[in-house]
């Protein structure tokens, strides 16, 4: 979890998204990213913008809400921020979801990572490969004999 | 949920990515993650969709792999005729797996311990036979899982025709946190190695068909120095002495069925966990028992059935285990509790439970109230809500066709009745502030409950809720009963 120390507390980092959004953040908060928290011990002035480079402001500010939420320690019980993290989760559209998923992983953010891909794994269970492959827009890429082949070899995957 | 028609909120996001493929371009490095989350069975469908998700599929980190929905059992059967396919479908995966590590490895083969061996009625042998269970020799799948890197978690239900023995060398996995057994694998292997390593296991639980070693258990435990969660429910051989010492315990529940002598009793019960924060027992009374204060325990649920009827020793064995309980908040006592406590004097004999909140006595064999009951309201100062979750008489007091009489009329009952007439002079602290609920389950109107009934609503001064449930014959008493009830609340 985040620093507790005094200083770390006090001191603002900017983060900057690949359309130059810019955000002003505690360390505490920022540093829940293991990418930045690698970045800051590199970096000789705290004070010049860090940037974040393949993620946009609108991406970025939701992380950075995550991030705030987790980086206040005892404010709420464990299952207070699960159910927080259940409604931040299914407030997001997929296209969203999609960014995020790519944003948690670049910053290596576990518990955000942890949360997307579950989000996402939990939108695959319990449907039809058809209804999958509508949902993601996954395009097919076998040939029909290809296909059959692994439902053929798998028939107890495919049955109900 | 729908997220594929949302209008996108995030402005910024170009349009054309609405028709970006949100899986299989996604790095292969999170696709495994996902892939991971999934049931296997659901992993291996969606490798059909792509020929990216098929590539990232044999790198997986958990295998979750369950013959759901098939059902062997003769008395249920279900799909038996797709087991084949469930079985080559695992050979299939495990051929196919590439990755050198397994975090966690889970199989279910058909029921679980308490629908196989205790069937409806809990706390009694009843089972499947050998044909309800599938043929089949799971040895090289499970060896399969602890050859691997870095398990974590291993989670296996098997229960088959001819079981053969558990691998040992599971018990030498150092890397499992968490380990999960319900089998009727033969444990005999286990018992005689000299030692076993699981210095990272945090919870282990334990359903087995057969233990016929005491030492397994204890060992057990002092190879795990930072277990947390010990649940072990067994059938036993026979149980000269049960010891379980940790200081990491938080969680014990402790299930032993006698498997050749049903009514014969532990000789030594030595419980020494003081950081214990919950307890479940059952058993049948042990001859003797050493039990250390446990300071965190909030919640017990203590079960002893048969008793050698009357010896002084019993109430002894009892009253040292209640003696360790009086932290808890939630205590829950069946089998020969009421009965042994109901004696004179015994109030004097029970802690103070300073925090008891919620508290179950379950009727036994023939037993009576007057003592036992007021003992616990003057010994629970904060008591809330009284359960009575298997009545208060028992069936055989009820007549037939309803009506109410009592066939075994003698003296304790006749002072029970005495006793619930009165009304005390000394309200008990709980029910003048804080008791809120009693429940009472199996009522069947005879004049003794509502007896103890009325003797409770006297008293309760902040009931708010009566919650009766009715036994097989109950009738216009219980309604007499709730009218009366209304006017006092």
């Amino acid at each position: 979890m985040a620093s507790t120390s005094t200083s770390t507390l006090s001191r603002k980092l900017i983060l900057k998204s690949s359309d130059g959004e810019k955000f002003e953040v505690d360390e505490n908060v920022a540093m829940q990213s293991q990418t930045i928290k690698h970045m800051i011990e590199d970096l000789d002035d705290i004070n010049s913008p860090i940037p974040v480079s393949i993620v946009t402001g609108t991406i970025l500010s939701k992380v950075i809400e995550y991030c705030k939420k987790h980086a206040t320690e005892d404010s709420d019980s464990d299952e207070q921020l699960k159910q927080w993290d259940k409604e931040y989760a299914n407030n997001m559209d997929l296209n969203t979801l999609y960014y995020l998923l790519l944003a948690a992983n670049y910053m290596e953010i576990k518990g955000l990572l942890e949360l997307i891909t579950q989000c996402v794994a939990d939108m695959i269970k319990g449907k039809s490969p058809e209804e999958i492959r509508a949902h993601f827009n996954i395009k097919n890429d076998f040939t029909p004999q290809e296909e059959a082949n692994i439902r053929n070899e798998n028939p107890w995957a495919f049955e109900n | 949920m729908d997220f594929g028609l949302k209008p996108c909120a995030t402005t910024t996001l170009q349009d054309d990515s609405l028709m970006l493929d949100r899986l299989s371009s996604l790095p292969n490095e999170l696709l495994i993650r996902i892939l991971s989350l999934l049931p296997t069975k659901d992993a291996v469908a969606t490798c059909s969709l792509s020929s990216t998700i098929k590539r990232a599929f044999p790198w997986i980190t958990t295998l979750d792999l369950s013959d759901s929905p098939v059902s062997n059992c003769l008395q249920h059967p279900y799909a038996i005729h797709r087991f084949p396919s469930f079985v080559s479908f695992v050979e299939t995966v495990l051929r196919a797996h590439q990755s050198r590590y397994l975090t966690s490895f889970r199989l279910h083969l058909g029921k679980d311990y308490a629908t196989t061996y205790l069937g409806r009625t809990k706390h009694k042998v009843f089972g499947c036979e050998k044909d309800c269970f599938p043929d089949l020799n799971t040895k090289p799948w499970i060896s399969f899982a602890i050859t691997r890197i870095g398990l974590k978690q291993l989670d296996l239900r098997i229960h088959v025709r001819e079981p053969g023995q558990l691998p040992p060398a599971i018990f030498l996995c150092e890397t499992l946190e968490v380990l999960k057994l319900d089998v009727n694998l033969g444990l005999d292997q286990v018992c005689t190695m000299p030692s076993f390593r699981l210095p990272n296991l945090k919870l282990l639980h334990l359903y087995a068909t057969l233990i016929n070693e005491d030492g397994l258990l204890p060992r057990l435990v002092s190879s795990c120095p930072i277990l947390e969660d010990l649940k072990v429910v067994a059938n036993w051989n026979h149980v000269n002495y049960t010891r379980i010492s940790s200081s990491s315990l938080r969680r014990l529940h402790l299930e032993i069925y006698k498997l050749v002598d049903e009514f014969s009793n532990t000789d030594f019960v030595l419980i020494n966990t003081p950081n214990l924060e919950y307890l479940g027992y059952y058993d049948n009374l042990p001859k003797r028992l050493s039990i250390t204060n446990m300071s965190r325990l909030v919640e017990a649920e203590i079960a002893f059935a048969t008793v050698t009827l009357g010896q002084v020793e019993d109430l002894q064995v009892l009253l040292s285990l209640i003696k360790a309980l009086d932290n808890v908040h939630h205590l829950s006592l069946h089998g020969i509790w009421a009965q042994e406590l109901n004696v004179d004097g015994i109030e004097d004999k029970l802690p103070l439970f300073h925090n008891l909140k919620y508290l179950e006595l379950a009727y036994s064999y023939h037993n009576c109230w007057d003592k036992v009951v007021l003992a616990f309201l003057n010994r629970s100062p904060v008591l809330e809500t009284l359960v009575f979750p298997k009545g208060l008489i028992s069936y055989s007091y009820v007549g037939g066709q309803g009506r109410v009489t009592f066939p075994f009329p003698d003296e304790k009952i006749l002072k029970e009745q005495v006793f619930f007439n009165k009304t005390l002079a000394v309200i008990p602290s709980c029910c003048r502030y804080h008791l809120k609920r009693i429940v009472i389950d199996y009522y069947y109107g005879a004049e003794r409950e509502v007896n103890l009934i009325q003797f409770l609503f006297r008293h309760a001064f902040v009931l708010e809720e009566l919650i009766i449930t009715k036994g097989h014959v109950a009738e216009e008493h219980n309604m007499e009963l709730e009218k009366e009830g209304n006017g006092n609340l």
